[in-house]
């Protein structure tokens, strides 16, 4: 394989997502660069990742969109990550990046969201996820575009395991200290 | 007549069957990740089964990104394998295009360079699925959405050298002509002139929208008057033409709605016989 349409391909994908590239003189790279049609590309591109985002993980992105984070959020993912082109694999990917993110209520919602994702695989995995408020009641408000619920002061302890009854269960407790159990509709 | 199944929109195909001899089903679409793998959905494989009387299958991918410089998508030819294990299609067909680089996704259907060395990439891919599935293999054009590259062929040159290579059939999407015609320009009139018609077995017409001036080839309307008027043309100098297909993407269904789909393809069907 020359180097040529390697070197080619290779830069319009950096282009498309927004990454440093030496474009070596090209001029045609140097053209696609300036272009109003690279802009086009880049939000066709993003446009149909969060229309798929927007499909396969509704809860997280409408929290995200509350936070006003969603165009963001899809963005530095899609731009930073080697996306598959498969829109089943790029939800559980996308999910997966907000593991680590500063808001708590995000991070439950997306972990939720996966590990519904992650019950329908053969070879089901358990999950467990700790809010910081009612998970009822922040999964509805999401639903019903309600005001979310704040902290409350508890610790909301969820399972998510196939072998459970509706496959989902949660435990209220303040910390170290078990008090209540609450059920949690399954996704 | 054919139109696109992508499995969703409940009770559709049963709509849809009677009003057309093909459906046309792209394996990525009706296809689920197991395990990291994709597999078509053993559910919407009944489906098309159970249609009566059968219809006519014709595959069209989308996601085999046959000009990607490194590789072409392995999973998708694991999708058209399972479905040649249920079905024997009348043809299958790919798009002249990459969908992905290195294996990262583009997010998006890019127009290949027209080069010697991306004529010798694609022949020699072409011949490899000839030789791997008992159907014809076509390849259909796609929209301009970045300025060309430096090229070695024309347009229709670069076709006619593929065809003349290969023996592999085309697509020809009117929809997509005339995006290009809008976008940039182009001569669609010099282009069927000095394309070889002869392998061209299907016409694909569609609706689109157009956002910052640019026209979309995202298939979420009926077709336009000046859409169908270029198919009639086209359909009418094409001597092995077999099919005309309504393409529609599953997202547009909500607004297309089920009465305005099976509208559409009352309407091209009518226009066609004429």
């Amino acid at each position: 394989m020359s180097g040529t349409l390697k070197q080619q391909q290779l830069a319009v994908l950096a282009l498309i997502k927004r990454r440093t590239v030496d474009l070596g003189g090209d001029p045609w790279l140097e053209q696609l660069a300036a272009s109003r049609e690279l802009d086009l590309v880049r939000e066709i591109a993003l446009w149909w990742r969060r229309f798929q985002i927007e499909t396969l993980c509704r809860y997280t992105s409408r929290l995200l969109k509350r936070l006003g984070h969603f165009d963001r959020e899809v963005e530095t993912y899609f731009e930073a990550n080697a996306t598959s082109p498969f829109i089943e694999q790029i939800a559980p990917a996308f999910l997966e990046s907000l593991r680590a993110h500063p808001d708590p209520l995000l991070r439950s919602v997306a972990q939720f969201e996966l590990a519904c994702i992650r019950l329908r695989e053969p070879s089901p995995q358990r999950f467990r996820i700790v809010w910081d408020r009612d998970p009822n009641l922040a999964l509805a408000a999401l639903d019903s575009f309600a005001l979310l619920p704040a902290p409350d002061g508890f610790e909301y302890v969820m399972q998510v395991d196939a072998a459970i009854p509706g496959s989902v269960a949660c435990v209220r407790r303040t910390r170290g200290d078990r008090m209540a159990v609450c059920a949690v509709a399954g996704g | 007549m054919a139109t696109t199944f992508e499995g969703t929109g409940a009770g559709l195909l049963e709509r849809i069957g009677p009003l057309v001899d093909y459906l046309e089903v792209p394996p990525d679409s009706i296809a689920r990740t197991v395990g990291g793998q994709a597999h078509l959905r053993p559910e919407l494989l009944d489906e098309i089964a159970s249609v009566s009387p059968p219809l006519k299958l014709i595959v069209h991918g989308v996601g085999l990104s046959i000009g990607s410089f490194d590789n072409w998508n392995e999973s998708y030819l694991h999708l058209l394998d399972e479905f040649f294990d249920r079905f024997t299609p009348e043809w299958h067909s790919e798009h002249l295009a990459y969908t992905t680089v290195a294996g990262e996704s583009l997010g998006t259907m890019l127009a290949l360079p027209r080069t010697d060395e991306m004529l010798d990439l694609i022949c020699e891919r072409i011949q490899r699925i000839q030789k791997r599935y008992p159907v014809p293999f076509l390849i259909e054009h796609v929209i301009h959405l970045l300025p060309d590259a430096p090229a070695d062929y024309t347009p229709a040159g670069f076709l006619n050298a593929i065809t003349e290579r290969t023996a592999c059939g085309l697509i020809l999407d009117a929809y997509n002509l005339e995006c290009d015609r809008h976008n940039l320009g182009f001569n669609v009139e010099g282009f069927l002139n000095e394309l070889n018609l002869e392998p061209v077995r299907e016409l694909h017409v569609a609706g689109g929208t157009r956002h910052k001036g640019f026209q979309l080839d995202i298939h979420s309307r009926p077709t336009a008057s000046l859409t169908l008027l270029l198919a009639l043309d086209i359909a009418a100098r094409c001597p092995n033409l077999r099919v005309v297909t309504y393409e529609f993407l599953q997202e547009a269904i909500p607004a297309l709605g089920h009465d305005g789909i099976c509208d559409e393809l009352r309407r091209i069907r009518l226009a066609i016989s004429q």
